[in-house]
């Protein structure tokens, strides 16, 4: 019995705009800024700290980084997963710099540079909650997986899910709520995010699967169709995990574990 | 100490149990208020939540957003006047009927407060299956209800599904399942959440509602059915009707006192076990060296007693000074402690033994380590007493000497008890008198004796006549009266060297040593002691009061050469005492015949001898002396027994009888007076005054103490001439005491009075006491001068005898001449006077006159007749 309960759907799947036909490169020279986006929520990724709204994370000193060897100043523009593509296509921004997930849905729009992180999927319940205990107790009729709209995640577990019932919040802070309120038994997630709920809240749980679930590789994500913008980024990449300035931000925050060369 | 430190220990642990258990309630109560604060402040919001939803007029559309920061809540709910659900943050709950009874506060009319129901299972109220024990689910919720007035008076009733999970995930960051239990109680007791996997049971005890009543918080102890102490804190909620419950397992909260008491105790414990071992160890050395310590205690004070023993103890050092003496040796000595240490045993020396005594006593000391003897020593007072010593050398570990003990016991009782014992064995306790055993002693002695120097004695056994009718009559306290005076008359009767011994009974036994060397004189003398003894026996005794006549026999044996022993000699005694008793009682008998008829006879002829003395059958014979020209100058008086039966009895018969009867003091002194009356009838003859008169006198009479004064006495009643008088002594009489007889002669001698010494030549004829002596001539014995003619050595003797007498101007007698070639010799060698048959034989006065005057008659007619007158008178 497979349910499928969309409570919100804030935005639908928008028609595609006209191509940009201006290359980044020469906005960015122009407008002398990097537009980055970020999820600002992306704990060791993107995040910005609400008590000092100081961004940190392996992709904010990335796009420093990228922002350095393009010679301009870099502008974090907040966005999410559910929002991602049409903010790149907008050209909210010229990259999204927050380990975005490589989905076939994602790459059919945007253009991803070569991963650098890959992550499982991992679950998060409350630790007074009875129900789940294993992973195998997850996919079972009665419980409650939220996940969050746009992300992955979502897509992944509608999937997967023959049992449970998926619950899709609008934002990620939602599934959260969700299964901490008890309307939900579990959230899925991926690693970086999984260790921020360990860390920051003293009621999650971490429930991994017992083998690979389901791996997805991180990258940054950009239009599709500027060349010259991706090389260059591609270049920079490359120098960075030449140099090793990308593992020794990635060990800096942590998650060495989940590095992709 | 042992118990402090058990004690402090136990103390201290005590506190810190008591102090872990005060600080666990305090705790318990803290996290109670802290869980209670949490519980009433998250149900305030949500009172509020649920008030500000029930007057929104877009509540419908905001329903998510007041769920979204309300982590407590799944959904909100509005329920119409019917209590029916009719708008839901979770549509699924749209249409459930509520039922408003389980809810508390009860009311039937609506009011104003948040109530809350009993747990619901599942998810929301959609989910809710009253059939399922809540318990048993793992999904619950508490339903909650308000009721919210509006403006317009009207009610509206709110209801919300309160996340249990939320509540569980706060009290296990609490506390854990281990530390403790957290439950939250609806307030009429109905269990809504219990963090841990105990399953819910009864935990609104009657115990918790008393508290409750008493106080909305408070903590207490609770005992379990299965034995487990609880601690239990309690708290209600401020405001709404719930209660939270902490309970803690007593020993879990003490988990941590009790490992800190297991180290404490381990530590303490060790600690103590090391100190006890070594409390241990050092109390069994402590014990051990107490054990010795007693021990040497011990010796050292059975060694004082030891040393304080009756016997006199004395310690020296090696050079002989006293250092320790006892108090026994105070008390023998008389020397105290101080007097004593520092001396040298010489203090006590008696002075009793010789030097060679100590030298030898040394020499064993220092052979043997040791001496002991019987020793004389002084005490302090001067008292000589016995004591036996034993002296102990002590060396030292390098073999010398280093002290001397010396122990002494004072054997002056001893030796008394031994005189004592001496006396019982060898003396009759009712007599004092030697016994049996001491007389055999005696007897053996003197058997020895006699035997080695030829001195006869004699045994008598004296045997009371009728003793035993004494006994029978006047009872035996008489018969022992009766026996000691005999043993005392009869010790009077003996010799200090005899003696008197008594053999039990009646029978007492004489001994008597030494009596003489010649065996008749001896049996002689052993007869008249029998004698004495009888008539001193015979005397009436006095036995306390009672007249008494007793009279003995007596039994005498004589012994001599050692030829018979003790047992024979008592044998033949007391065979003589039979015949004593068989000869009629009162006697004495000797046991040889031949000596008893012989000493009968001699008992007869002195009898005879006294009667002749009084009867005047003694004569006196005179034998005539001449001088070298034949002239009878005088004549030696000589003395016969006219006897009655035995007619003229010479002198050799009866003079010895009379010298040991004592018989010859009254014949001398007759011999004597007739001698000088003799004479003085001759001074007053003409003719006839220079006639001189040799009388003997016998050593007997010598020895008479006052022999000079009965001379005397004699020459002055009769007023006869003492120059005529002429005292011949044998040298036998004059040797016993030399001196004694010159003092008795030299009186006599000054008066006029001569003495001659008869038989000269026989004796010793020491030329000393012709020195000595006031002697006037000298009589050579008649046996040399019947040998002058035909025996060479005879003839020397007279020659030298005549010598003799011309060079001390002696005039030499010689008796016996018979012959005239005698005569002849003894004229032509000097001799000047003689006396023999040749001139004359021993002849009655008559005789002696006639041939004087015939003598007379060939010179001068007148002295003839004057011879002639005097022999008429």
């Amino acid at each position: 019995m497979k349910r499928i309960v969309l409570s919100i759907l804030a935005a639908t799947s928008l028609l595609s705009l006209p191509a940009v036909q201006a290359g980044h490169m020469e906005k960015i020279r122009d407008a002398n800024e990097l537009k980055v986006c970020i999820w600002p929520d992306y704990y060791g990724i993107s995040y910005r700290n609400p008590k000092t709204l100081q961004l940190s994370g392996i992709d904010i000193d990335m796009a420093i980084a990228l922002g350095q060897e393009l010679r301009v100043p870099v502008r974090f523009i907040d966005s999410s997963f559910a929002t991602l593509i049409n903010d790149i296509e907008q050209d909210k921004c010229d990259i999204a710099m927050f380990a975005i997930g490589i989905t076939p849905q994602r790459s059919e729009r945007l253009r991803f540079t070569r991963p650098h992180l890959v992550s499982d999927i991992y679950a998060i319940t409350t630790r007074s909650n009875r129900r789940i205990q294993t992973w195998a107790d997850i996919d079972k009729p009665g419980t409650v997986v939220a996940v969050a709209k746009g992300t992955l995640h979502e897509t992944v577990m509608r999937d997967k899910l023959k049992q449970a019932t998926l619950l899709v919040t609008d934002t990620p802070q939602g599934r959260e709520q969700e299964v901490e309120a008890g309307r939900a038994d579990v959230f899925m997630t991926d690693y970086p995010f999984s260790r921020r709920m360990l860390e920051t809240t003293d009621w999650a749980r971490l429930v991994s699967p017992p083998s690979t679930y389901h791996l997805t590789h991180y990258a940054y994500a950009m239009q599709k169709n500027d060349d010259a913008w991706y090389q260059r980024v591609s270049a920079f990449l490359n120098k960075v995990r030449a140099d090793g300035r990308l593992m020794a931000a990635i060990k800096r925050n942590k998650l060495d574990l989940i590095a992709e060369n | 100490m042992l118990t402090t430190v058990i004690t402090a220990t136990g103390s201290i642990l005590w506190r810190l149990h008591n102090d872990t258990l005060e600080r666990q309630v305090a705790l318990a109560n803290l996290t109670t208020r802290a869980i209670e604060d949490h519980l009433t402040q998250s149900l305030t919001v949500v009172e509020r939540t649920l008030t500000l939803a029930a007057s929104d007029p877009i509540a419908a559309v905001r329903l998510p957003f007041y769920l979204q920061q309300a982590p407590y809540l799944r959904s909100i709910s509005f329920a119409d006047p019917g209590d029916r659900i009719y708008q839901s943050s979770n549509a699924e709950n749209i249409g459930i009927k509520l039922d408003r009874r389980v809810f508390i506060p009860q009311s039937t009319t609506p009011v104003s407060v948040l109530r809350s129901g009993p747990l619901f299972t599942g998810r929301d109220f959609a989910d809710h299956k009253t059939q399922t024990h809540p318990a048993n689910s793992d999904l619950n919720f508490i339903p909650l209800l308000l009721d919210s007035p509006q403006k317009d008076g009207s009610w509206h009733t709110v209801v919300a599904a309160l996340n249990t999970d939320y509540f569980l995930n706060f009290y296990n960051t609490h506390l854990t399942a281990d530390q403790g239990q957290v439950d939250l109680l609806r307030y009429d007791g109905g269990l809504l959440i219990r963090n841990g996997s105990q399953p819910a049971g009864i935990v609104y005890n009657p115990m918790l509602r008393n508290s409750l009543l008493q106080s909305e918080t408070g903590s207490y102890f609770e005992t379990q059915p299965e034995g487990m102490q609880l601690l239990i804190a309690y708290r209600a909620s401020r405001n709404y009707p719930f209660i939270i419950v902490v309970r803690q397992d007593r020993q879990q909260i003490l988990a941590n006192w009790q490992r800190e008491a297991k180290l404490v105790v381990l530590v303490v414990g060790s600690i103590l076990l090391l100190l006890i071992s070594l409390s241990s160890v050092y109390y069994l050395r402590f014990e051990k060296l107490e054990i010795i310590r007693q021990r040497d205690a011990e010796q050292l004070r059975i060694a004082a007693a030891a040393f304080e023993s009756q016997e006199g103890i004395f310690v020296t050092d090696a050079d002989n000074t006293i250092l320790r003496v006892n108090q026994a040796f105070c008390k023998i000595t008389g020397y105290s402690e101080d007097e004593a240490i520092g001396q040298t045993p010489h203090l006590l020396s008696s002075g009793k033994h010789p030097p060679e005594f100590y030298q030898e006593m040394w020499q064993q000391l220092h052979r043997c380590n040791n001496w002991s003897g019987e020793i004389w020593n002084r005490r302090k007072n001067g008292d000589i007493y016995p004591e036996w010593l034993t002296i102990t050398a002590v060396k030292n570990a390098q073999n010398h000497i280093s002290h001397y003990v010396a122990t002494l016991t004072d054997i002056t009782q001893r030796k008394h008890d031994e005189d004592e014992i001496r006396n019982l064995a060898f003396y009759d306790p009712l007599t004092r008198l030697p016994n049996r055993r001491l007389l055999l002693e005696h007897l053996e002695k003197a058997t020895r004796s006699a035997g080695r120097r030829g001195n006869e004695g004699a045994l008598l056994f004296i045997d009371l006549d009728n003793f035993k009718t004494l006994n029978d009559t006047l009872g035996h306290d008489m018969g022992d009266l009766l026996l000691q005076e005999v043993a005392k008359r009869l010790n009077q009767c003996v010799r200090e060297i005899d003696t008197v011994a008594r053999l039990g009974g009646d029978e007492f036994v004489v001994l008597l040593p030494k009596l003489s060397k010649y065996r008749d004189e001896a049996a002689s003398l052993a007869q008249r002691l029998g004698e004495r003894i009888r008539l001193s026996l015979n005397i009436p005794y006095d036995l306390a009061g009672h007249n008494y006549h007793a009279t003995p026999s007596i039994g005498i044996t004589m012994f001599a050469d050692g030829q018979h022993n003790s047992e024979e000699l008592m044998k033949r005694a007391d065979l003589a005492l039979y015949s004593a008793k068989s000869a009629g009682r009162n006697t004495v008998h000797f046991f040889d015949p031949q000596m008893q008829k012989s000493l009968s006879e001699r008992a007869s002829l002195e009898a005879a001898l006294r009667q002749a003395i009084s009867d005047e059958q003694l004569v006196l014979m005179y034998q005539p002396q001449v001088d070298h020209a034949g002239n009878i100058y005088g004549a030696e008086v000589l003395l016969r027994w006219q006897h009655p039966t035995l007619g003229l009895m010479p002198p050799d018969q009866f003079i010895p009888l009379a010298e040991e009867t004592g018989l010859i003091l009254p014949i001398g002194n007759w011999v004597l007076l007739q001698s000088c009356k003799l004479l003085k009838k001759f001074s007053q003859q003409p003719g006839m005054p220079s006639f001189s008169l040799s009388v003997n006198v016998s050593a007997k009479q010598l020895r008479q103490p006052d022999f000079t004064q009965q001379v005397q006495d004699i020459l002055d009643a009769t007023d006869a001439p003492p120059h005529r008088l002429l005292l011949e002594l044998t040298e036998s009489g004059l040797l016993d005491d030399i001196e004694s007889s010159s003092t008795k002669m030299l009186p006599l001698r000054h008066h006029g009075v001569r003495f001659a010494l008869d038989d000269f030549g026989t004796g010793y004829s020491s030329l000393a006491y012709l020195k000595k002596l006031p002697i006037d001539q000298l009589k050579i014995d008649k046996s040399f001068v019947q040998g002058v003619m035909s025996d060479q050595n005879d003839a020397a003797i007279v020659r030298s005898v005549l010598a003799l007498g011309n060079a001390l101007n002696l005039n030499v007698l010689a008796e016996g001449v018979e012959t005239e070639d005698q005569l002849q010799f003894l004229n032509l060698h000097g001799c000047r006077s003689y006396q023999g048959y040749l001139f004359g034989r021993p002849l009655p006065l008559q005789e002696l006159l006639s041939m004087c005057m015939k003598q007379a008659a060939v010179q001068r007619s007148y002295n003839l007749i004057e011879a002639k007158l005097i022999c008429s008178e």
